[in-house]
């Protein structure tokens, strides 16, 4: 080939990568306008997490991979935080896990005025002004304010279910697994949001986010998370997923034989919903694992009288029953 | 090290085999080579960067319930993203080799892009599935995904070859649609599966269904891969030189 020819080459094949780049642009701003992403879906978690799972999104890990040591970087070379400069433990994989003593305390320092903050009615925002954060990193410090701000209104909302603290409580959960640093405990919570709003498919899906990268596969909470996503089972009608959740239950969750953990929770979906007796079936489940079988028996009654109840759940019911009833009898 | 060995094993293969083949009396020149394999090291992270723009900020995601929207996302990201950037490297590496004065050989370009793909298919290995990916997982990747990306590679070279003669973009237009059009079908071949299930009325089946990996993919990789060492193989080194030799004297 002559130099004519490489030369007319420079020019094609910049043309070529120039509207190939501007071809792409284009496709992206119309999927963009015309196929616009949920507003509440901050991180796909929806679409990812039906799905398959495991996800090609391994730019995404790739990045996470150098989140850690910048943030401890950061907090190294903060010259503001010379005095109470916090230490990350080396290679446990999230940013949250400070286990140094100037940093817990300060944290329990954010949450207590937070707390006040709360008490006095004022914004929240004021109880960030009144706490020096070690943190340079702007998103890892509005992460950490939402996660927070979510576990007080948890709190607030686990107290008496008060829809007043669920509002709030939904928002920075919502918020806290949205952000990049996000860890299976902001998956727990804002799948326990949704699940107390009414959204069961954004429930469901950030409690399977939370269960798939829970460290240990037990646990109080972990157990909670099993229970939760049984829950949305129920609320859903899908009777055979309950039930092989109930069946694989007590192997996840230590504490089960202690109803008063998840009493309270059943009590306002029982009241809430009260023609979904799935959710008396699940109730009563539980409790008779509990041993609790009068009280079980009578959850199961309720369910069965129900005209809501399917086919296919009222055999299950009353295969249920029947075992109970002959326990009884003997 | 043995991150490297799982995710370039293949491509060190299919790049010993392509070498081993053309060049029996001489060598490829390395610096040429060296340029493209520089230009692909940046195309995996700019078709990640992109995919990963894809999935986060729009609905479209590979592992969406919707079977369409499954598709789509497919065509968009691995289909008309990674075949732009790794055409994208091809040209520019193509471009810088012209600037830079150097021996263009008609079989070093081909070899090029093929290196400019094996490249880009080790790093999506490594970074990208590895973590995800058991090693049988992988092993199927190296002998199904890398033999497409090479494949993918070879037309891009074949094209760029032939738009450096002809002084045409149009080869380089054809070597898009044609890899995208591959790349895209190699990716949605078990929708296309789902979907002549669901059509000829077998939904029960597909639950059951658990076909490996090559017998859903294959029927693509494989055959591009045969007709890219078919070409490869077809013209001796010989002959390339004559050739190249007849250009410089006309």
């Amino acid at each position: 080939m002559n130099a004519k020819q490489k030369d007319a080459f420079l020019i094609r094949g910049a043309f070529f990568i120039v509207s190939g780049l501007a071809m792409l642009l284009i496709v992206a701003c119309l999927i963009q306008r015309y196929y616009p992403k949920p507003l509440d879906d901050t991180r796909g978690i929806t679409e990812y997490v039906d799905g398959a799972g495991s996800g090609s999104n391994w730019w995404e890990r790739f990045k996470k991979k150098f989140q850690v040591p910048r943030i401890k970087r950061r907090l190294q070379h903060d010259p503001s935080q010379k005095a109470n400069r916090g230490k990350l433990v080396e290679g446990t994989g999230t940013a949250t896990t400070v286990t140094d003593r100037q940093q817990m305390l300060l944290r329990q320092r954010i949450i207590a005025e937070l707390q006040l903050a709360d008490y006095e009615g004022r914004p929240l925002e004021s109880a960030w002004d009144r706490t020096q954060m070690p943190y340079g990193n702007y998103p890892w410090k509005t992460y950490e304010a939402d996660r927070m701000k979510a576990a007080i209104f948890a709190q607030r909302h686990e107290e008496n279910y008060n829809h007043r603290w669920l509002k709030p409580f939904l928002d920075y959960a919502n918020r806290a697994a949205g952000s990049e640093f996000a860890n299976f405990e902001d998956f727990f919570w804002a799948g326990r949001a949704n699940l107390f709003a009414g959204d069961l498919r954004q429930a469901r899906n950030y409690l399977h986010l939370a269960k798939r990268q829970w460290p240990v596969k037990s646990g109080l909470l972990y157990g909670m998370t099993e229970l939760m996503l049984a829950l949305t089972d129920a609320l859903g009608g899908k009777t055979s997923s309950m039930e092989k959740r109930i069946e694989t239950i007590r192997s996840v969750f230590p504490d089960w034989l202690y109803t008063e953990i998840y009493q309270p929770d059943f009590e306002y979906f029982e009241q809430k919903y009260p023609n979904k007796p799935l959710i008396f079936m699940l109730h009563g489940r539980m409790l008779a694992m509990g041993f609790n079988d009068a009280k079980a028996m009578e959850l199961y009654r309720k369910a069965f009288q129900m005209p809501e109840l399917g086919n296919d759940a009222k055999k299950v019911l009353r295969d249920w029953l029947d075992t109970l009833e002959e326990v009884h009898d003997k | 090290m043995t991150i490297l060995l799982l995710s370039f094993w293949s491509c060190i293969i299919l790049f010993a085999a392509l070498v081993n083949r053309k060049f029996k009396w001489t060598r490829p020149n390395t610096g040429v080579l060296s340029v493209f394999i520089g230009f692909g090291l940046m195309a995996p992270f700019a078709a990640a960067y992109f995919s990963t723009w894809l999935m986060r900020e729009t609905p479209l995601h590979v592992d969406s319930p919707n079977i369409w929207t499954r598709m789509l996302t497919f065509f968009i990201a691995a289909g008309l993203g990674e075949e732009l950037f790794k055409l994208s490297a091809c040209i520019l590496a193509t471009m810088v080799l012209i600037l830079l004065r150097a021996q263009l050989r008609p079989g070093i370009v081909v070899l090029g892009c093929v290196c400019v793909a094996l490249v880009f298919a080790g790093i999506e290995n490594s970074l990208g599935y590895l973590q995800i990916v058991d090693d049988l997982g992988m092993l199927k990747r190296s002998y199904l995904a890398v033999p497409l990306h090479a494949s993918m590679g070879f037309i891009h070279g074949l094209c760029i070859d032939r738009s450096l003669r002809k002084s045409s973009v149009f080869p380089l237009v054809f070597a898009y649609a044609a890899t995208v059009f591959f790349h895209t079908l190699y990716d949605i071949m078990d929708s296309l599966l789902v979907l002549a299930l669901q059509s000829a009325g077998m939904e029960d089946v597909i639950p059951q269904l658990e076909l490996p990996a090559e017998a859903v993919y294959g029927p693509i990789a494989f055959p591009l891969l045969i007709w890219m060492m078919w070409r490869w193989h077809k013209v001796s080194e010989i002959e390339l030189m004559a050739q190249n030799q007849g250009d410089a004297l006309g």
